[in-house]
């Protein structure tokens, strides 16, 4: 690590030293996130190369730089300043230009991806989507692994039903044994058996030891040999521990399940009921009303119990939600490729309808992408006479597959045996000709207002343009278009109050990134800001940062109005603190209650003399820890 | 005795779990209290697998009642009191004998107002941390407070009485006159009458300030600590009409030296007051040699400080954002002594949820400048690793005990700084420190992962 440029001081103009970092040994993955967000800030340093005491040349190389950068001196800042566009709209500022974004991105953490989590990476996730090798993004790790949780828990589930399957047959395994001493050997045998044995008790035979239980199957076995009646044994249990899904469903979840799993003796009723008690398996799960709506919760048990075994068991659940994906897709253009459907349809013989629609976001989002397309191939005027075509050709009786992606797209159904109508190949083979072409970046990035206002005033990285001049924003007129901004509605009034939104989260983020935190929005975490070390792909981010005002000010106490009215401003309840306390707990992080003390108020010409470090240096931060106490853990 | 087994009980009922889990959410399973009863081998009970929905195994079924059996067992367990343990006091608070016309002055010295309960004979290791001993005379007396007496009356160890005016003398007397007629001495003293349970709470309870009272968040909070093991007392600043005494503990002098080194440089720059263009940018344009020099220019907001003697002090807080109570943790219990407790392991404030809200800067400000000094110092806050852990304990901390209707939930709330943590002055490392950190593996904290996820 030490051995790499992790700082990579540019020194030869805006080339970053690239080169210099290519090794033979390929980079760890830790390396290679070292080296793209090696600069902490959009800012470039210049430090003199390192004194080696034992290798006296390496003082003419500082010497050497020293001189070349005080003879030409080189300038920290980027040549050319990212750009962002003002937004009063969305209340935010615009980066579209991709070196801005990657360069806001990477040296700061500054920025949101609009398509995506926080890093701006909807291209290339577009990309591996359609087959190109991109980079795998975070979104899509974050998919990966939460199929695999999936699975996992699927996996934890059918083990513990079995493992109660098991307890159940068990348990019913004992009850018929036990039952069939009360009514066969009684009965039956009883009389028979008292001639041959007194000394055993027969008639309290759920007391008995089971060593008498085998005596008295004995003996029975022996009467029943002299009697030659039919009796009944206990039932013969066709029953294999349950290996798949499929056999999860057919377990004792439903009435089929029972009768065919189990026993075909009328068994105590009590156990019957208790096998419908818990809704566990995963056709009930699809039944709920997120997904297949024209699936029928009557109809359940029959339906699936007939047709599912048919299909490949393994196949069924687990793939189910990877089998839409690339289905979305291929609709999106407009054809249906084969071994899309062959996943699921080849062996299917009956009407299956699969959902795709209500994903995820990203999904939804793909479906906007294509949406052109789409409502050009799914029967708008345009492409009517082909679906017209196709559509009444579709007998209902017929079997078949429908696919439906989301409300806006039509449903597209087809014939599950029959290839696509010739018509619609054909657009199909178009589009699949002009897919691989660009695909334009949908994406910008999104600065906050707090974000843009400290790259463009504390830092100078940034120049932000006003939507309709097309000119650069001073930092005055921003700082109180920001201001004016941050209320909603936009006000127009000129004299702001010193506790305005903008004023109270500026001065708390300034002042964490004045130190060195990668200052992220809190707002998953209910809280206002995220403390990062270094930045989110490095750790987890340690801190959570709620901002309170406080009004200590003697100005805020001095008559009865203001006195209530900062009262009412500083007024929160611990309901709501406990709610936040919890939250944060929850995912390992600390709170900290960050005070911001206002100032008094002043006019618009005394804040005008001042300066904005004036008005930003008469405001007071301090941070409270809070951690929940648990007094039963700290006794030693 | 009884107790020593009581307490047993109480600890090894303490789960295993890990600290975040909440023991309210935990599913019960009182099995593991039959196996204490039963004594059997006295190995440590295990949680097992939550079950969340009955699935018809009689094996569950089974389970479940053996675990409603054990605990009502538990539930029906007889208590014994035996005549080694009874311990008998009387009251003398202000609705009935008043203490100060029942006994004579040079009996009660050293007392504070709220001393109320008067114990016959001290008996059981509850007297430990509990209770004042008056001095001055030949029979020391123990008196209690409030909480305490109640405490002790709700656990079943004191039988409080309403006295008569010669239950104390007559109690003196009996023993200062050599126990001559003793048998019959007995029953012509009046010895008063005993208090009855609910008696005993609406003469102990009432509202803050209420001299011979504690309130109910108060008591509250100081039975469930006393429950869980902890040796509590009030603190200084307990007397609500009283300013609180913030500044009376001891200081210790200002003796932390980062290194002189720093210090003096650290000043060296601040003083060379940066100019700032009027509207920025706050880094003027140019060259730099070092990230620090950067950050240093952007730093404009004032940070906070923290400081053992505070040059300006918060107001002294006049509401319910003050220390209550002192504690000293259980494992400290076998060297405490009422005389001398040392140093406490933390200190409680009380505020009760649904009346109050949650403090402002200047509330919090007092409360804590009314807690010692407390700097992130030894060993496991060194390093340029330790940064989480030296901003989350704090420069002084405090326990906040929110009361909701009974519920209690405890917060630390710790005076943080993170001005004294400059991450910035980490960028710069990577270059010049890198290879004295040990090179190759020189995963220095700043350029590190960090710890990933705790």
């Amino acid at each position: 690590m030490a051995d790499t440029t992790q700082t990579a001081p540019v020194v030869e103009g805006d080339k970053p030293q690239i080169q210099q970092a290519i090794q033979p040994r390929p980079l760890s993955k830790f390396q290679q996130l070292n080296k793209l967000y090696a600069l902490p800030a959009p800012l470039r340093t210049f430090p003199l190369p390192t004194f080696v005491p034992h290798n006296p040349l390496s003082l003419f190389h500082i010497l050497y730089v020293w001189v070349s950068q005080t003879v030409k001196p080189q300038i920290s800042r980027f040549d050319h300043l990212y750009e962002g566009l003002f937004s009063p709209e969305t209340r935010s500022v615009h980066v579209t230009d991709v070196r801005s974004i990657r360069g806001l991105w990477e040296q700061g953490f500054y920025g949101k991806g609009t398509l995506s989590r926080s890093e701006p990476s909807w291209l290339d996730r577009e990309k591996t989507k359609r087959g190109n090798k991109g980079k795998s993004t975070s979104e899509d790790n974050t998919r990966k692994r939460r199929a695999e949780r999936q699975q996992t828990k699927w996996e934890r589930a059918r083990k513990e039903r079995e493992a109660i399957d098991e307890k159940l047959l068990e348990e019913a395994a004992a009850a018929v044994q036990q039952r069939e001493e009360l009514n066969h050997v009684v009965p039956v045998a009883s009389t028979l058996v008292e001639e041959v044995l007194d000394t055993v008790e027969v008639k309290e035979p759920i007391q008995m030891e089971s060593k008498s239980l085998a005596i008295v199957d004995e003996i029975l076995e022996q009467a029943l040999e002299r009697v030659e009646s039919p009796v009944l044994k206990p039932a013969k249990l066709g029953w294999a521990a349950p290996v798949g899904p499929l056999e999860l469903l057919s377990l004792p979840n439903s009435d089929d399940g029972l009768t065919v799993a189990c026993f075909t003796e009328d068994f105590d009723d009590k156990y019957v009921k208790r096998f419908f008690a818990a809704p566990v398996g995963p056709m009930e799960l699809l039944a709920l009303p997120n997904s297949l709506r024209s699936y029928e919760p009557p109809k359940l048990p029959q339906h699936t119990l007939s047709k599912l075994p048919d299909t490949n068991p393994t196949d069924f659940p687990f793939e189910h939600e990877s089998v839409t994906l690339p289905d979305v897709k291929i609709n999106g253009n407009g054809s249906i490729a084969p071994n899309a459907l062959g996943i699921n349809g080849h062996t299917q013989p009956d009407e299956i309808e699969v959902v795709g629609g209500s994903e995820t976001n990203e999904d939804t989002i793909d479906e906007s992408i294509h949406s052109d397309e789409t409502t050009e191939t799914n029967g708008t005027p345009a492409n009517g006479s082909t679906l017209a075509n196709s559509r009444p050709s579709t007998p209902k009786v017929k079997r078949q597959k429908s696919v439906r992606f989301s409300p806006t797209v039509e449903k597209n159904t087809f014939i599950q045996s029959e290839p696509p109508s010739p018509e619609r190949a054909v657009v199909a083979s178009t589009s699949v000709v002009e897919e691989p072409l660009e695909i334009k970046n949908q994406e910008h990035l999104q600065l906050t207002l707090e974000e843009a206002f400290f790259l463009s005033y504390a830092l100078g990285a940034i120049s932000i343009v006003d939507p309709e001049t097309k000119a650069p924003i001073p930092n005055q007129d921003l700082f109180y278009l920001l201001r004016k901004t941050s209320y909603f509605p936009p006000q127009l009034n000129p004299a702001l109050s010193p506790d305005d939104p903008f004023m109270m989260n500026y001065v708390v983020y300034h002042h964490y990134r004045s130190l060195g935190w990668v200052v992220r929005s809190g707002i998953k975490f209910s809280v206002d800001y995220m403390l990062y070390n270094r930045g989110p792909v490095f750790s987890h981010a340690e801190f959570g940062v709620l901002i309170l005002p406080s009004y200590s000010d003697p100005y805020w106490t001095s008559d009865p109005f203001l006195e209530k009215l900062s009262r009412e401003k500083q007024k929160r309840t611990w309901a709501w603190m406990s709610c936040i306390n919890r939250v944060i707990t929850q995912v390992k992080k600390t709170l900290i209650l960050t005070y911001v003390d206002v100032p008094k108020p002043l006019s618009v010409q005394e804040e005008q003399d001042l300066g904005i470090d004036g008005v930003l240096s008469r405001y007071k931060v301090r941070e409270i820890v809070m951690k929940r106490f648990a007094a039963n853990r700290m006794r030693d | 005795m009884a107790d020593a087994d009581e307490d047993a009980a109480l600890r090894s009922s303490q789960p295993q779990a890990n600290e975040d889990t909440d023991l309210g959410d935990e599913f019960q399973d009182f099995r593991f209290l039959a196996a204490l009863t039963a004594k059997s081998g006295g190995q440590l009970p295990k949680r097992g697998e939550k079950d969340f929905e009955p699935h018809g195994t009689k094996h569950q079924d089974g389970i479940l009642a053996a675990s409603r059996e054990a605990m009502h067992d538990v539930l029906s367990y007889t208590r014994v009191h035996t005549s080694r343990q009874y311990n008998r006091a009387f009251y003398y608070g202000a609705e009935g004998l008043h203490r100060d016309d029942a006994i004579r002055e040079d009996w009660r010295q050293d007392l504070e107002d709220d001393h109320i309960v008067l114990v016959e004979s001290a008996r059981g290791p509850h007297f430990k941390t509990m209770g004042k001993t008056t001095t001055g005379k030949r029979y020391p007396g123990l008196w209690l407070l409030p909480e305490e007496a109640l405490y002790l009356v709700e656990r079943g160890n004191l039988d409080l009485w309403w006295p008569t005016r010669s239950s104390y003398t007559g109690m003196v007397d009996e023993e200062e006159s050599d126990k001559q007629e003793k048998p019959d001495n007995q029953e012509e003293v009046d010895e008063g009458f005993p208090m009855s349970f609910q008696a005993a709470y609406s003469m102990l309870i009432g509202q803050d300030g209420e001299k011979g009272k504690v309130s109910l968040e108060r008591y509250t909070v100081y039975a469930h600590l006393k429950r869980m093991g902890y040796a509590v007392s009030r603190a200084p600043d307990w007397d609500l009409s009283q300013p609180g005494k913030s500044q009376s503990h001891q200081e210790e002098l200002f003796s932390e030296s980062p290194s002189i080194f720093s210090w003096l440089f650290g000043r060296f720059f601040t003083e060379q007051a940066i100019e700032h263009a009027v509207y920025g940018p706050l880094v003027k344009p140019g060259m730099y040699r070092s990230y620090n020099s950067i950050y240093r220019q952007v730093a404009v907001i004032p940070r906070h400080k923290p400081s053992p003697n505070p040059s300006a002090p918060a107001p002294v807080a006049d509401d319910s954002y003050r220390v209550a109570f002192l504690l000293w943790k259980p494992s400290r219990l076998p060297t405490f002594a009422k005389s001398n407790p040392g140093l406490p392991d933390f200190r409680v404030a009380i505020t009760d949820a649904r009346s109050t809200h949650i403090p402002s800067l200047t509330q919090i400000t007092s409360l804590l400048e009314s807690t010692p000094w407390d700097p992130p110092k030894g060993k496991e806050f060194e390093g340029p690793g330790k940064i989480n852990q030296r901003l989350k304990h704090g420069w002084r901390n405090v326990v906040l005990a929110v009361i909701d209707q009974g519920v209690i939930s405890y917060l630390r709330l710790g005076e943080s700084a993170l001005g004294e943590e400059k991450l910035y002055e980490r960028f710069d490392g990577g270059s010049n420190l890198g290879p004295k950190r040990g090179g190759g593996a020189g995963r220095g904290r700043g350029r590190g992962r960090g710890r990933g996820r705790r």
